[in-house]
């Protein structure tokens, strides 16, 4: 179990995090936020390659500091934007990180070929890398973190690239390695998480705002999401009193989706919320792309 | 555009990096002036004396009157000399040997200056005397034949040598006609001043230069592609133009490096030595010579006019070495190849003579490269030997390393616009 | 070992060691060929390199009171030489010219008889007046070692220590000067070369990984930050390997020079123009200069690796260390290569220097590596 307790980090005074807490058991984790609300600095604690400012994390109640090259043994970790040789193949780069995870060359080698077929790559796995699509990288990328069957999986904007069949083809794999493992994957695609997270977390104004299922999550804003059809000279009015979620335009009319807290009225529809109205509402102040 | 530039030049000449090498290089250029050349300094200082009160020109009526003081002084001296220390000297230079003019209580400060002055003077008429029976003896020709067998040249590269110093034959009588060569100065055999100032300050200066000029031109160039922004920027609305407003910047961010570690290292120069009476004495005067051969300019110049060309070459070689780290940047795209590229190149520029042929013209052709016109900074625009024979080497040399660096800009520059970023 | 490996393939890339190699030919030809074409340089060197030669050849490095008799006495039999070719050349013998103390003593007055000279010298190089010269030489240096050795001093220690080298017999010992002046040329100019190159092939190291991005990755693997350290090593152990294969070439090139038979003589020879606060001979000197080249090229590339590690592009890393290259050459030029011991500076300083190199080598590995531990890595 990975627990993170009291961690708060600052970069001189500006703090990016304060007083996160939070417990991973086995199972897949969606940190959800917008850019810029500090998801980078916690994963790149749980890494080791930050130190938090003050609090500890602890794997199985000990400090993973402390713990060391055996911590990071148990780790696979995917940087948003990550490192690679242009003039490596895959194969060769795989196996320098095999290195660096202290593998053996045998079991190394014999793991890169099963990971290449998972992620598609085998046909590519002797080319070199500066030839690849970012969607051929990025799956370079999740190749590299599975390599050492890592018990804690981190993985910073792992869809970034990836076209929808892949996408749904990573998430298969994600679900199915989390039954034994802790997999955190940040991102600020809803869609991403929505279907495979057991659990999201969310940050707001540098704290944990929610660590909970997603039913709960939504359960929050039950009862203020509603759906409409408008005319479009109302729309402007609208947007004025009511928060919108989404809007569609459908049969010369808008269909809106969006937030109430006045009760219904005449033509208004109760629907459920999902993750995604979630998100907007608690992020509704705060500026996009920040 | 002109924003563009401005901010690309702001880059570059407000990075912490670029003023500190530029302090750090006028800091040693000021410690190499002021470390041990202060008697020299004072030297000079009688050198300006004399100017001032004979004018620089050598002349019977100059000479006469040079003489006559000097003579006075002589028997002034003597007559001092006689009350002191019972003796006389049959010059100058004796009582110096003899070491009694500066033992204390027998000169007092007056009297010691003028002792000073009259070495002056008698140095420079020792010096004056030999001029005409040197100037005589002046035979191009035979310098030729010895730089011939020096260099062991034969074949056709001998005949064009031969040549040239017909030319200069011509050259020299054309100067004793003149009498450029009959100007007072500082005198080259004690002071050495034109090597001092032409070839360890330009030269010093000339490679401070070359290395900020490379290094911020290469910097600039490949800055986007280290910073991975390549996509990002020459996607822009000024697209790959931005390569040429980068180019303008650092060809902008050039000139003020050359223009701070030139002007104020001569600045430093001419603060520390004096050359107020001498901006218009031929360059080709007899005095500077610092070996038995002197300095013949080809063309007729004063010194302050050769200074002005020379400073005009410091400027075109800071162009050249611009131009080719600019080239490398679209090559290499990476400022540290670039660096090593240009050193490479450097080197092998300065290696070309070395392989060719010693009976062919294409000796002296190799020899038209920026190093090589770098290494002689103390011999522009002059004979020196075999290899700088010929009256046009600088211009030729920049005007075709001028035409073959903006070819290939203009063909690197082409190539990147077609290409796949 | 196997990441070791890795590292070190990463700096010895092919393109790197090419560039080495250019390096390497342009700044041979440019500063070190002229000491191997033209060695022993012109007359009378070159025949009193041979001569030496020899004498070592017969008795071995030293030129005592007994051996330098007998010199002479060889030197007497090649007058005697010398006055029998005089004999035979009647242009000398009309000019009354029969021996070589008259052939010597011929004055510049005499403009005929100088041509005459000159051209037995100069344009026929007869070896036998060219030997006596060298002869005469060396016989004057060793009757007058007293006066030469104290000459050399400026202060009262470094004359003390003149006077030594003479009592001590150290400046029997026979080493022409321009044997030990062409070998220090040529040690300075390697020994700027290798520090070059070390720079040139360590600056791009820590910083590529960084233009890479690739510290996110390397310091989350269980290798983690002593990644750091193994790379550190990797970066000298290329700067030690390039060391000593590029001094084998040198003393490859420097063995055609053929210097071996003054191996054993003792540096502050009175034929030298040097002399030294240690008692060493010319091969442990080399030794020596091999010691502290070693000790040079480690200390360049813990700055080379320290500015690779720290500066944030090549622009600032070249930068920072085109200063740093210009003092470190001076000092090779002047004090920590060039003629290592000479009395012209203080006992202490080769130690001294060398210390301080060895101290400012650990210390700086030593710091970066504790500040790496606890460092934060930050996004690129």
């Amino acid at each position: 179990m990975l627990t993170i307790h009291q961690v708060s980090k600052y970069y001189g005074n500006f703090c990016a995090l304060r007083d996160i807490e939070l417990e991973f058991e086995n199972g897949v984790y969606g940190l959800l936020a917008p850019n810029g609300a500090g998801k980078t600095t916690l994963l790149r604690m749980l890494v080791t390659l930050l130190h938090p400012s003050s609090g500890e994390i602890r794997y199985d109640g000990v400090d993973i500091y402390e713990m060391d090259e055996q911590y990071r043994e148990l780790l696979g970790y995917l940087p948003q934007d990550f490192g690679y040789y242009r003039n490596n193949t895959p194969r060769q780069y795989l196996m320098y990180l095999s290195a660096l995870k202290g593998m053996e060359r045998k079991a190394a080698k014999e793991k890169i070929d099963q990971l290449m077929e998972l992620v598609g790559l085998q046909e590519a796995s002797d080319k070199k890398m500066k030839k690849f699509s970012g969607g051929m990288i990025q799956r370079v990328g999740i190749a590299q973190a599975m390599l050492n069957d890592p018990k804690i999986l981190i993985l910073d904007e792992p869809t970034a690239g990836l076209d929808p069949k892949e996408r749904v083809r990573f998430r298969n794999v994600l679900t199915d390695l989390a039954r034994d493992r802790i997999v955190l994957l940040s991102t600020h695609i809803v869609s991403d998480v929505e279907s495979i997270a057991n659990e999201i977390i969310m940050i707001k104004d540098r704290q944990v705002l929610y660590k909970d299922r997603i039913e709960n999550i939504c359960r929050t804003i039950d009862g203020i999401v509603y759906e409409t059809e408008i005319d479009f000279e109302r729309a402007h009015d609208f947007r004025q009193r009511h928060f919108s979620l989404s809007e569609k335009q459908e049969g010369g009319k808008l269909k809106i989706r969006f937030l109430s807290t006045e009760g219904t009225l005449e033509g208004w529809r109760a629907v459920k919320p999902g993750l995604e109205d979630v998100f907007l509402h608690i992020y509704q102040d705060e500026k996009v792309g920040r | 555009m002109k924003r563009i530039v401005a901010h690309e030049l702001r880059k570059v000449m407000m990075s912490p990096l670029v003023l500190a090498l530029l302090v750090l290089f006028l800091l040693y250029n000021a410690a190499m002036l002021l470390t041990g050349y202060g008697s020299m300094r004072e030297d000079m200082a009688e050198s300006n004396r004399l100017v001032s009160q004979y004018g620089h020109q050598i002349d019977e009526e100059m000479l006469t009157r040079l003489r006559n003081d000097y003579q006075d002084g002589l028997q002034w001296m003597n007559r001092l000399t006689k009350r002191t220390e019972g003796r006389t000297f049959e010059n100058i230079s004796s009582l110096y040997e003899s070491g009694t003019h500066h033992v204390e209580g027998l000169y007092d400060e007056s009297e010691r200056e003028r002792f000073s002055n009259l070495l002056a003077m008698e140095t420079y008429l020792r010096f004056i005397s030999n001029i005409d029976s040197t100037y005589e003896q002046l035979d191009a020709m035979n310098r030729a034949e010895n730089e011939i067998r020096k260099y062991r040249l034969s074949g056709e590269l001998a005949e064009t040598v031969r040549g040239n110093y017909r030319e200069l034959a011509v050259r020299i009588d054309q100067l004793i006609t003149n009498g450029e060569h009959k100007h007072l100065f500082f005198i080259g055999h004690i002071f050495k001043t034109h090597s001092l100032l032409f070839k360890t300050v330009f030269r010093t200066v000339l490679f401070e230069v070359t290395i900020l000029t490379v290094l911020l031109t290469g910097h600039l160039l490949s800055y986007e592609f280290e910073r991975r922004t390549q996509s990002l920027m020459y996607s822009t609305k000024r697209g790959r133009s931005l390569m040429f407003d980068k180019t303008v910047a650092a060809l902008l961010a050039s000139l003020v490096v050359t223009t701070v570690l030139l002007f104020g290292t001569l600045a430093i120069y001419f603060t520390l030595f004096d050359y107020t009476g001498f901006w218009s004495v031929p360059i080709s005067n007899a005095l500077q010579a610092e070996y038995s051969w002197p300095f013949i300019s080809f063309w007729e110049m004063t010194f302050g006019q050769y200074l002005l060309a020379s400073v005009a070459l410091v400027y075109a070689l800071a162009l050249c070495f611009f131009g080719i780290a600019s080239v490398l940047s679209f090559l290499f795209r990476n400022s540290y190849a670039v660096f090593c590229g240009f050193s490479v190149l450097f080197g092998i520029c300065l290696l070309l003579t070395g392989i060719m042929p010693h009976d062919s013209n294409w000796l002296l052709v190799a020899g038209f490269t920026p190093s090589l016109l770098m290494m002689n900074s103390d011999l522009w625009w002059m004979e020196g030997g075999a290899f700088k024979s010929y009256r046009y080497i600088e211009v030729i040399t920049i005007t075709a390393w001028a035409v073959l660096l903006l070819a290939s800009y203009a063909l690197v520059q082409r190539r990147f616009r077609k290409q796949d970023i | 070992m196997r990441i070791f490996f890795y590292e070190l393939r990463k700096i010895l890339t092919v393109g790197m060691i090419a560039l080495l190699a250019v390096a390497s030919v342009i700044f041979y030809f440019l500063f070190l060929s002229f000491e191997f074409d033209h060695f022993p340089n012109g007359r009378p060197e070159r025949d009193i390199f041979k001569i030496t030669v020899e004498e070592i050849a017969k008795h071995g490095p030293t030129m005592d009171d007994q051996q330098l008799a007998k010199f002479r006495e060889r030197y007497d039999k090649q007058v005697e030489e010398a006055n029998r070719f005089l004999q035979t050349r009647p242009e000398f013998v009309s000019a009354g010219i029969t021996t070589y103390q008259a052939f010597q003593e011929i004055g510049l007055e005499r403009k005929d008889m100088q041509k005459l000279r000159n051209q037995v010298i100069f344009d026929e190089e007869v070896d036998i007046f060219w030997e006596l010269q060298a002869r005469e030489f060396i016989i004057d240096r060793y009757l007058n070692k007293e006066s030469w050795l104290e000459g050399r001093g400026e202060n009262e220690e470094q004359r003390a220590r003149g006077h030594e080298i003479y009592l001590s017999g150290e400046a029997d010992s026979i080493l022409p000067w321009f044997v030990w002046r062409n070998y220090n040329q040529l040690i300075v100019f390697e020994s700027i070369l290798i520090t070059l190159s070390v720079l040139l092939m360590l600056t791009p190291y820590y910083l590529k990984e960084r233009r890479n991005r690739m510290f996110d990755l390397q310091y989350s693997t269980r290798t983690g930050r002593t990644l750091f350290r193994t790379k550190w090593l990797a970066g000298s152990t290329a700067a030690l390997l390039f060391t000593t294969l590029h001094l084998g070439c040198f003393f490859a090139l420097y063995s055609m020079n053929e210097t071996a038979p003054f191996w054993q003589a003792g540096i502050s020879s009175v034929l030298n123009d040097y002399a030294s606060w240690f008692d060493l001979t010319f091969g442990a000197y080399i030794g020596i200069t091999i010691v502290a080249i070693f000790v040079l090229a480690l200390f360049t590339s813990v700055i080379a690796l320290f500015v690779s590690r720290l500066a944030p592009s090549y622009f600032a890393a070249i930068g920072i260390q085109v200063p740093f290259a210009f003092v470190l050459w001076v000092l090779i030029l002047e004090y920590l290569v060039h003629e290592i011991g000479t009395i012209r500076y203080s006992s202490y300083l080769p130690t001294i220097a060398y210390a301080l190199l060895v101290a400012l080598t650990i210390v700086i590995t030593v710091l970066r590596w504790r500040r790496e531990r606890v460092t934060d890595i930050h996004a690129a």
